[in-house]
């Protein structure tokens, strides 16, 4: 994962304070969102990416949205593996954003 | 402006504040439906911000409160992921005064703010100056007449007064006016403010005899009407 280029988001400054703390909460969710996926708590996994997909945008990471709004679909369709393979997609999308506050 | 916002996620209410707070207005935030209703049943907003899904309350459930309960007609603004036709139609049915469906977007979120207050509230409150009764406010210069005379007062006073004046046949609570005139950040007596609000009748002769009546309600705040 680490070897792909970063993604570069650039995102305004007065948003500084509060971005960091988004994006551990976003990868905290990755490994939440697995273990939901394994204990079949869906309702949980589809409230975070419920959460996800209504505030990515706001942020600047449109693509947290994108994400979140597929881990609901998949948890209300009770799809397992497609929750892990999402959080996967989004724990990548993470480690390789870049934020630029301008 | 004084916002309520009913909204569980709690990095939804971090980025909300951060840009209602940048232009100047105020956010107090729930996370909890009956928390939201307690609060806004005992104090005073310029509009509301719901959320459609929060833990024990629907937003829906929650407006139709607002509407059923609340004398003022405080604008509502839905901010919800939920975005198809049916659920849009639905609210705006039920009283709603606009819908935003999330991821927002700054300026189109504040803007809308704005909309719905100046339209629930289109007298203009906002103009730095204006003829009310026999008094002409003008808040650039900081000057208040009464029949063309000047009335001194202090800076809070001619503050508190501007913000009664423009805000004309509303309850008000404490807080609200606290907020609004010495900031949210400040802690004063709440004898304070009674004690500005009694110099204000006096001084500008706030009295049924002259049209005019700035009634405390107990338990809650003030509320200045024109009786004539």
């Amino acid at each position: 994962m680490s070897e792909q280029p970063p993604i570069l988001i650039r995102i305004d400054p007065d948003l500084k304070a509060i971005v960091p703390k988004y994006l551990a909460n976003r990868a905290r969710d990755c490994a939440a969102l697995r273990e939901q996926a394994a204990t079949g708590a869906f309702g949980d996994a589809k409230r975070l990416g419920h959460n996800m997909k209504g505030t990515g945008g706001g942020y600047g990471f449109e693509e947290v949205s994108r994400l979140g709004d597929l881990i609901e679909l998949a948890s209300v369709a009770g799809d397992a593996p497609r929750i892990v393979s999402l959080s996967d997609e989004l724990a990548d999308y993470l480690s390789r954003v870049a934020v630029i506050y301008e | 402006m004084r916002i309520a916002l009913l909204e569980d996620d709690r990095d939804q209410i971090a980025l909300l504040r951060g840009w209602v707070e940048g232009v100047g207005h105020s956010l107090h935030a729930y996370e909890r439906g009956r928390d939201f209703l307690r609060e806004v049943a005992r104090e005073s907003f310029d509009v509301f911000l719901l959320d459609w899904m929060v833990p024990d309350k629907s937003g829906t459930e929650v407006l139709a409160w607002i509407r059923a309960n609340l004398k003022e007609r405080v604008p509502v603004l839905f901010v919800t992921t939920r975005d198809s036709e049916e659920d849009i139609v639905t609210v705006l049915q039920s009283g709603a005064d606009d819908y935003l469906v999330k991821p927002l977007r700054k300026l189109e979120f504040l803007a809308r703010i704005e909309v719905v207050v100046r339209r629930t509230r289109p007298s203009g409150d906002r103009d730095d100056a204006a003829e009310l009764g026999e008094f002409h406010i003008d808040a650039a210069r900081r000057s208040i007449t009464r029949s063309g005379e000047a009335i001194d007062l202090t800076q809070k006073d001619f503050d508190l007064a501007v913000f009664l004046f423009r805000n004309q046949g509303r309850l008000l609570s404490r807080n609200h006016l606290f907020e609004a005139v010495w900031g949210k950040s400040t802690e004063i007596n709440s004898r304070t403010i009674d004690t500005h609000v009694s110099r204000l009748r006096t001084r500008l002769g706030l009295a049924p005899e002259n049209g005019w009546r700035l009634a405390s309600v107990y338990q809650h705040g003030y509320r200045l009407e024109r009786l004539s």
